[in-house]
């Protein structure tokens, strides 16, 4: 059974697609996922790596926010296809680097990716 | 005089809520200092966003059932003066129980101020955009005027870390960085990430 979930918030919109292995709506695996951005263009979209790479991504940035400590991810780990780093006081910027699936003889070594930039409200509301 | 330390209530008569935040292992000499300073500040910017929060804070304790360890008013200026900074500093430790405590009651306060704290940093953000100092917006400024003014009136002007804020702009500076702190307590899990910033970074 296929599922989408929708997370909707003033600023900002996760969607989520899968597929329930049994018959409760459990969302078992992950399919697709697309983070929007009010007025911040297309959505930066993935599969399961991106999705977990924007949860720790989050999830670690918000913690350091909070501290003031840097995360461990920060002291020479790798977060993944999601970067969040911090610009000033009142703002983020999130980097994406999308995974290049057959890399031809142009595109290599090529990053291709997105930054976007979030104010503090922005950035909160993907908490 | 020096009063007798209350002993710590055990776990089990301990108010369940506390049960939400996990146990950190602590020195002898209670919470580290960083975490005292904290704590304090962002109820302190909690008081100049909203004037009657002191009583709504002892409303709360009730409420929570957090009675056992903030039990009245003076036990509440007790705990929160373990802060360094205060004129009146406490020299008694912040228990664990007690961090605990103030942590639940900051971020209670924090998600029923949700909608005001959004507000003035989008206003703050719009100011940015367009040049403007803090002093055009009404409700920011009587804001950060408050803010200025409890952090005075309170903090001893002796302390290093107090001289640090000795103009409106790093106070203003302060006070700002205290309402995004704020904001994101507001969160899912924001209870447990204040919680755990406490401590983050240090080695007991």
């Amino acid at each position: 059974m296929t599922i989408q979930r929708l997370y909707d918030l003033p600023n900002c919109k996760l969607v989520l697609e899968g597929y329930s292995a049994d018959q409760r709506p459990v969302l078992s695996a992950l399919m697709s996922a697309e983070c929007h951005f009010k007025g911040k263009g297309q959505p930066l979209t993935g599969g399961l790596e991106f999705f977990e790479s924007l949860v720790r991504a989050v999830s670690s940035y918000a913690q350091e926010f909070l501290s003031g400590v840097p995360s461990p991810l920060d002291r020479g780990g790798k977060s993944g296809l999601v970067e969040i780093r911090k610009i000033r006081g009142d703002l983020h910027r999130l980097t994406f680097e999308e995974p290049m699936e057959t890399p031809t003889e142009t595109q290599e070594n090529v990053p291709s990716g997105r930054s976007i930039d979030l104010t503090t409200v922005l950035l909160r509301q993907r908490i | 005089m020096e009063l007798e330390k209350a002993p710590e209530p055990s776990s089990s008569s301990a108010p369940s809520i506390l049960d939400n935040l996990p146990d950190i292992a602590i020195s002898n000499s209670g919470c580290p200092r960083r975490s005292r300073i904290q704590i304090d500040l962002l109820l302190l910017a909690i008081e100049a966003l909203y004037l009657g929060s002191g009583e709504y804070m002892l409303k709360l304790t009730k409420d929570l059932g957090l009675e056992a360890i903030v039990p009245n008013r003076v036990a509440l200026w007790r705990i929160r003066s373990t802060n360094p900074l205060r004129r009146n500093n406490q020299r008694s430790p912040l228990t664990l129980q007690e961090a605990k405590a103030l942590t639940i009651i900051a971020c209670y306060l924090a998600k029923r101020l949700t909608a005001q704290v959004r507000k003035l940093l989008l206003d703050y953000q719009q100011l940015r955009l367009k040049q403007l100092p803090v002093e055009n917006h009404l409700q920011l400024s009587f804001y950060l005027e408050r803010f200025r003014a409890h952090f005075r009136s309170r903090m001893n002007p002796r302390r290093t870390a107090v001289m640090a804020y000795n103009s409106d702009e790093k106070l203003n500076e302060l006070g700002l960085e205290l309402l995004g702190k704020l904001l994101f307590c507001t969160g899912t899990a924001g209870m447990q990430r204040l919680w755990i910033s406490l401590f983050d970074g240090e080695v007991v």
